[in-house]
């Protein structure tokens, strides 16, 4: 199995969501929508406020950095029109890592997976499913949600995020690359993680099958 | 009508509208403008009845979140006072709905509710636009105040749905079984419950010793009341995360201490 | 602008009329903590989760050299981290930090820190110069009450757990092994300090509370959400094993009885006395299921070969 998630288990939060990605543990949390200070409110949009906890230290810019492309990819997939003078806050915790500090992708990938199955919990409004893939290329060999000592080793890295419409992986949403590669790279790359996606999407659909079952375990 | 499970994303089998009346639930979205029109947008249990000339499409989730819309019968904290209206919070941190001084039943300018924070209102929501202020009104009859003799309490909103809308419930009708009690559901998640009296704030002891033999038992049944109370609201709560079959020895289970 | 949670005064009225009559609402003994429960992980040292009800606490300990302080080079560095994120509850704001959590942060740094439970002269490499810097990082998932507790006791059982890696010194150079090199050395803890936070209550008018043969104000240990939020006053008292009182806390709140203090210091020692084993228990199961798991058993020299 390639991902193993917790939902619902904060009593605080709106919905929570615990992944388990190769070595990676993330914990995420989304409020929504609730009442926005004045200085965050959006007429006619949700806004969105995204915090980003490391898994050791205090935050510093490189956790900016990574709210902030969350916040490209989450801005797009939340109707944040049904929402207007809302406030969504969502907190991502990083709890156990398997990649050394200068490398961010497998991180950011389990921060997205889980966030959607946080959504899930929470019941926000989504345009679409997505789901996050992490490709590697080591040596000519493409490998995919490589682990943090393989990663240290390989020519070039990319976070694929497609969103999914009708089963299929459909848009590109967020593509991040890192390292030295070619164009003709980078479309293979594009190619084979589709498949991956799609794979990966019908893990997500029995985990959120079985997660609907136990919300209406009392009917 | 057909029931599965849909996710955001997922393909909408709709009827032509321009064929079919169609009314659209929560977790259908319309887009203004695009192609394909509808969209489903929470991941639920799709379910879909077409009658006639007519469909109904929306999909049941479940979430803690409550979300305004008219007509809903909500419970409702005060919290604070604006103009002439009180600010009452349905939820923890949501944004606060107006109550009109005014919209209680046979209120006049000299004769209205006079209500303090932390006072709980039960009420309808009459306007829930997303642009503006929402608001309720207790004009209704069994809306007004809950006294604080009965306990508050949250669950999840769709657990709070079928307390309500389902008049065959069999949650309510065990607890019955038990004891006798006054329940109050808002669609928000918020229940208020009161088994027998309830609580009552003990009146300042007065220096009249002859009464003390009375008071011995209204302290007795009140504390039996109360302890009843409690059990309830466990049993309620715990009831949401069971099968049926188990709820039966959960409701012992809540009652056993009680009972002795 | 602060969030606020709001409760009714229902659950202010039946709480009150629970406690006049010797019942909590979640139908526990007064002095009596929650179910706890505790996961510490077998791949990594120092990284715990712990839960008291529905309090829920993940803590992390690494480990990193660095120059020691100027003014004391024999000694290594503690830092303990507790931010309060507003993951816990909406009402943490985490650009900027409440009194509560000043307060928080504060209790639970004197309670570690201050009082010596980790040995920093045992974390010395070169003397002036290089030294371990042992790093605490509290990250809270969920708030029902009691943060001080929950912080302080997975705080000392993720010390307990950590284990940093063995060095050698040659000349001026320090060599650092990898975990699978060499085995990892634990930290040297001097004594467990275990906080208690036990919340008053004043049942009766603010009249009655001036001090004579009425004093009845009501005690409760480990306060979840509703109790904490109306109580009147708060004491933390942090013991450890050896009957000692490392610190004490009672900022303000509710007048007690001076007698009443020494009796919640008796009382709390039973307690702490349970806590100080469970976390001794659990740090020795860890230990045996990581020597089951990883084979250890055959690295020992009278193990068949």
């Amino acid at each position: 199995m390639a991902f193993q998630v917790k939902t619902s288990i904060l009593s605080n939060s709106d919905g929570s969501a615990e992944l388990i990605i190769g070595g990676t543990k993330v914990l995420v949390s989304i409020s929504g929508p609730i009442e926005p200070k004045i200085r965050q409110e959006l007429p006619n949009q949700a806004s969105l406020d995204i915090i980003i906890r490391p898994y050791k230290g205090l935050s510093t810019t490189r956790e900016k950095l990574l709210e902030d492309k969350l916040r490209q990819l989450l801005q797009s997939i939340i109707i944040r029109y049904k929402y207007p003078r809302q406030l969504i806050q969502i907190v991502v915790q990083f709890l156990i890592i398997d990649e050394i500090e200068e490398f961010t992708c497998n991180e950011l990938n389990a921060a997205i997976n889980c966030c959607y199955f946080a959504l899930i919990d929470a019941d926000l409004a989504l345009y679409s499913s997505f789901v996050s893939v992490v490709a590697c290329i080591n040596s000519g060999n493409l490998l995919l949600n490589p682990p943090g000592d393989i990663l240290i080793n390989s020519d070039s890295h990319h976070v694929i995020c497609y969103n999914i419409e009708n089963q299929k992986a459909n848009k590109l949403l967020f593509l991040e690359s890192d390292g030295e590669f070619t164009e003709e790279t980078l479309f293979t790359i594009l190619a084979k993680t589709v498949s991956e996606a799609e794979t990966l999407h019908q893990e997500q659909r029995k985990i959120i099958q079985a997660k609907i079952e136990n919300d209406y375990i009392w009917k | 009508m057909s029931s599965s499970l849909i996710l955001p994303g997922d393909n909408l089998e709709i009827e032509d509208i321009s064929q079919y009346k169609t009314t659209i639930g929560p977790g259908i979205y319309k887009f203004p403008t695009r192609e394909p029109k509808f969209i489903p947008t929470q991941p639920g249990i799709l379910n879909h009845s077409t009658q006639s000339n007519k469909q109904l499409i929306y999909i049941e989730s479940n979430s803690k979140r409550y979300i305004p819309h008219k007509n809903d019968l909500v419970i409702g904290i005060v919290v604070g006072s604006i103009g002439e209206f009180y600010k009452v919070q349905l939820q923890d941190f949501s944004t606060p709905v107006l109550l009109n001084f005014m919209s209680f039943a046979n209120a006049t300018k000299k004769n209205r509710p006079n209500l303090k924070n932390g006072q709980v209102v039960y009420g309808k929501v009459t306007v829930d636009s997303i642009e503006i202020e929402n608001e309720i009104e207790c004009i209704d009859e069994g809306c007004g105040v809950l006294d604080d003799s009965g306990y508050v309490f949250n669950v999840n909103l769709n657990f709070a749905r079928e307390l309500l809308y389902d008049a065959n419930s069999i949650f309510l009708k065990l607890l019955a079984n038990k004891c006798q009690f006054e329940i109050a559901i808002g669609i928000n998640g918020k229940i208020w419950l009161k088994c027998g009296e309830g609580v009552k704030k003990e009146v300042k002891e007065s220096e009249n010793k002859e009464d003390e033999d009375d008071d011995m038992d209204i302290d007795s049944t009140n504390v039996k009341d109360l302890k009843y109370t409690l059990a309830a609201v466990e049993y309620l709560k715990k009831a949401q995360f069971v099968k049926q079959d188990e709820l039966k020895q959960v409701l012992n289970v809540c009652f056993k201490n009680v009972e002795n | 602008m602060s969030r606020n949670l709001e409760l009714s005064t229902n659950q202010k009225t039946y709480l009150h009329e629970g406690l006049k009559n010797g019942i909590r609402l979640s139908n526990r003994d007064f002095l009596k903590f929650r179910d706890i429960d505790i996961y510490l992980s077998t791949d990594e040292f120092g990284y715990v989760e712990v839960s008291i009800g529905n309090t829920k606490i993940s803590v992390r300990v690494s480990s990193q050299i660095i120059k020691p302080y100027e003014d004391r080079p024999f000694e290594g560095i503690l830092t303990i981290n507790s931010e309060i994120s507003s993951m816990s509850s909406l009402k943490f704001d985490t650009n900027s930090r409440s009194q509560e959590e000043v307060l928080i942060s504060r209790i639970i740094e004197k309670a570690i820190r201050r009082s010596n439970s980790l040995d920093l002269e045992n974390l010395c490499i070169v003397a002036g110069e290089k030294v371990w810097e042992i790093i605490v990082d509290l990250n809270f998932w969920n708030f029902d009450g009691n943060l001080i507790d929950i912080g302080c006791f997975a705080s000392m059982l993720a010390l307990s757990h950590f284990k940093k890696p063995d060095i050698s010194i040659l000349n001026d150079e320090i060599k650092i092994y990898d975990i699978n090199e060499r085995e990892p050395v634990n930290l040297s803890i001097l004594h467990i300090p275990i906080c208690l936070t036990f919340s008053f209550f004043n049942l009766n008018s603010k009249e009655m509370n001036i001090k004579g043969d009425e004093a009845n104000e009501i005690c409760l240990l480990d306060c979840d959400l509703i109790e904490e939020t109306y109580r009147d006053g708060f004491l933390v008292i942090t013991l450890n094993k050896n009957r000692e009182l490392i610190q004490l806390s009672k900022n303000g709140g509710l007048p007690i009885d001076a007698q009443q203090l020494l009796e919640l210091c008796m009382k709390g020692q039973s307690i702490v006395d349970e806590l100080t084993n469970l976390i001794k228990t659990k740090i020795k199961e860890n230990e045996e299921e990581r020597y089951k798991s990883n084979n250890l058993g055959l690295l020992e020299a009278t193990a068949d070969r």
